[in-house]
């Protein structure tokens, strides 16, 4: 089992990356930030290769899926959505320096899923249900939307310790462009969390007959799609700007949390899979 | 009166109702997934006493999903998704249609939220042909203005304009979609024995407790559950026959492929041990320990291979005591009748439990198949409206309403240049596209500031 030994040593490279930026925030020298990124690159890099050989060595078993389909799985595919977008955003917006409130998050979800006790790391063949080029497209859309969310949150919690001006924070993007962030993130995410939803629909519909069954996972996702919808419709039609914002982003946020974890623990429903075992 | 319908048309058009209307739609859903739904009065008393019951009868809180203010609210939304877009598009329409009149000169890009000005050694000539060159592989429609000086005018992105409408079209779509779902869909279920053929489905939902009988039948060839080596199922599969008049099609039906036919859709729903089932048994004779398998249909003697006696199945029970699926059997072994069963847990049950020449055990027995059928043209409506509305949330977010004027002058040093450029969303974002432009400009053009 490769693929869990060198997942559980990017837990630490994540934890890593997190020290650097945290480093070049406490130490304010370039160069840290700079290493900061390509050592974050080298992980999601290394992060990849271990995705990619989870699915071999399923194959090699004779039970070959894509490695999306239970707990574990989306955990690690929910850390590496996070690493991902965040250095996409990196290089497209010119290094807003915010590795130091995006990273924790990467390390949490990939500690969780290799140090839990609770969370299931085996490869196990699929369930019939879940035999379906449709759990990938969901997958896929559904853990870019909630690691976009998690950027976004990532972001707000800086604009809100942020003061207009302080020395302190001054290597931070100003706040104008904080609030631009966590606003495009969030209709990235939005619209993913759409595509997921609809896939998930499609999805059900060939598996269970039914292509909306008010089962609690699915109810949560509309509920998160709403918060959010009510945060760009804020925005757009009625003009909240910043601090507003930037705590309902907080809000969507917990709302994406119960969805991915509270429903599993606490409700009981047809996405039962996904539960720590 | 008229005061009146301005209000009313005030309120249906305000976007704070359209913001309360999601946010309540977020509550209620929440109530949905953290109260147990549909249960019985005693389990609410037990949980809420005799108020919280109260309660929630008088919303029917026991069933948010298809309760009727919450139905109302879903219209409601609908009707004010409609009356918002109806009462934003004139304005819309007119952003759209919208062409600057100002003469462009240096004031002209002063004014515009974003504009740059700058100096580059190059002939004017020899500038202009680059410019153009430059803004054409990006924008369609480049305007060339030459009098009285020569400059350029940009745009692109104006569709977004008309993202939201796109989105909240999709919207409608979708619950209409939803509303034809649940107006003239219906669902049911149907069970077929193995080898036996069927027309009956048993509706559920509002039509509960009817039958419908289909024009065509079913046929259950075979149920097969295939498993892993661990024991995990791996799939269920029912191998049908659709007996339509002379006409026979065979299909499989599996988890995730269900069979359409004549505008209905059946899936793979469930299974269970057939009403009459057919046992194969395994027959130890305890002497020679001799094994052989043998077919024991319902209710029929079958002979035993020495011919000296019998078995029977008497009885089928799909869950007998909380152990399962169990068969009672009745063996006549050299003119001894005896009552015996087997268990599909259990497989020694029979040889510690009863003292007789063979001992029985369960190998395998005929299954009914379940199948879920629908029948919901509403499915497309909805599959088409998802497809709208995600097109119109990339128009909207993704692409971002910008224009760019450029005016070009001499100098003595070569040229002047003036960029000035507007976007009506995400100025902040824009910022960084025009940055671009200046330094794209100052690439093809070696200049100075």
């Amino acid at each position: 089992m490769w693929n869990i030994k060198i997942l559980s040593y990017v837990t630490f490279l994540y934890l890593g990356c997190f020290l650097l930026y945290l480093g070049f925030v406490a130490f304010r020298k370039p160069i840290l930030q700079k290493i900061a990124t390509y050592v974050t690159i080298f992980t999601l890099g290394v992060h990849t290769i271990g995705i990619v050989l989870r699915w071999i060595e399923s194959h090699q078993m004779g039970i070959g899926h894509a490695p999306l389909s239970n707990l574990y799985e989306s955990l690690i595919f929910f850390g590496w959505c996070i690493a991902f977008l965040y250095l996409v955003i990196e290089k497209k917006y010119k290094r807003p320096i915010l590795g130091a409130f995006v990273m924790p998050f990467a390390f949490l979800t990939m500690a969780y899923a290799s140090f839990s006790p609770n969370v299931n790391s085996r490869i196990e063949p699929l369930i019939p249900a879940l035999q379906s080029n449709w759990l990938i497209a969901h997958v896929i859309t559904c853990f870019l939307a909630y690691g976009a969310f998690a950027v976004s949150f990532g972001f707000s919690i800086v604009y809100l310790l942020r003061p207009e001006k302080g020395s302190f924070w001054d290597i931070f993007p100003p706040k104008l462009q904080l609030d631009a962030l966590i606003y495009q993130t969030i209709t990235f995410g939005f619209t993913l969390l759409t595509v997921g939803i609809i896939t998930g629909a499609v999805w059900a519909d060939k598996a269970w007959g039914s292509y909306w069954s008010w089962d609690p996972k699915e109810t949560w996702s509309l509920i998160t799609w709403f918060i959010y919808a009510t945060f760009i419709h804020c925005r757009l039609v009625k003009g909240w700007r910043e601090k507003k914002m930037a705590v309902l982003s907080i809000i969507g946020f917990a709302s994406v949390l119960f969805t991915y974890f509270g429903v599993n623990f606490l409700l009981s429903g047809l996405h039962s899979y996904a539960t720590p075992s | 009166m008229k005061s009146l319908w301005k209000g009313f048309v005030h309120f249906l058009t305000s976007a704070r109702v359209a913001i309360f209307l999601l946010l309540f739609l977020a509550i209620a859903c929440t109530i949905g997934t953290l109260l147990p739904q549909n249960q019985t009065q005693e389990v609410y008393l037990k949980l809420f006493g005799k108020l919280g019951t109260r309660i929630i009868h008088i919303f029917s809180l026991y069933d948010v999903y298809h309760a009727p203010w919450f139905q109302f609210l879903l219209i409601f939304l609908g009707i004010n998704l409609i009356a918002c877009s109806l009462d934003r598009l004139p304005k819309t329409l007119r952003l759209f249609r919208y062409q600057e009149k100002r003469s462009i000169d240096k004031k002209f890009f002063q004014n515009l939220s974003f504009s740059e000005h700058f100096v580059c050694p190059t002939s004017l000539e020899k500038a202009k042909q680059s410019l153009i060159s430059l803004f054409k592989k990006e924008f369609g429609n480049l305007q060339v203005i030459n009098n009285p000086k020569f400059s350029l005018h940009a745009q692109k992105g104006k569709i977004s304009y008309f993202g939201p409408y796109i989105i909240h079209t999709g919207i409608l779509i979708i619950l209409f979609g939803g509303l034809m779902s649940s107006l003239f869909g219906f669902s049911g279920m149907m069970f077929i024995p193995e080898g036996k053929a069927s027309n009956t489905i048993f509706l559920q939902g509002r039509r509960h407790h009817q039958r419908y009988n289909l024009p065509f039948s079913l046929k259950c060839e075979k149920f097969i559950i295939e498993y892993y080596p661990n024991g995990m199922p791996k799939e269920y599969l029912s191998k049908v026959t659709v007996i339509d008049g002379e006409k026979t099609i065979k299909k499989d039906i599996t988890v995730n492929g269900p069979l359409d036919y004549k505008g209905l859709r059946f899936y793979q729903a469930t299974y269970g041990v057939a009403p009459e089932p057919t046992l194969t048994l395994e027959v130890i004779n305890r002497e020679t320990n001799k094994h052989f398998l043998v077919t024991v249909p319902f209710n029929q003697s079958v002979s035993l291979p020495d011919s000296n006696g019998y078995v029977k199945l008497v009885k089928a029970f799909p869950e007998f005591m909380n152990v399962g699926i169990a068969f009672q059997l009745e063996v006549s072994e050299d003119g001894r009748i005896q009552q015996t069963w087997v268990f599909e847990k259990f497989p020694n049950f029979d040889a510690m439990h009863r003292k007789g020449k063979y001992i029985f055990r369960l190998k395998d027995y005929s299954r009914y198949t379940g199948l879920q059928v629908k029948k919901d043209l509403g499915v497309w409506i909805i599959w088409g409206g998802c497809i709208i509305l995600v097109l119109g949330l990339m128009i909207s977010f993704f692409i971002i309403p910008q224009r760019i004027w450029l005016q070009l002058d001499t100098h003595p040093k070569g040229c002047e240049i003036w960029l000035g450029g507007t976007c009506v969303k995400r100025k902040v974002l824009f910022r960084q596209t025009f940055e671009n432009w200046v330094s794209k400009i100052k690439e093809v053009l070696p200049c100075g500031t």
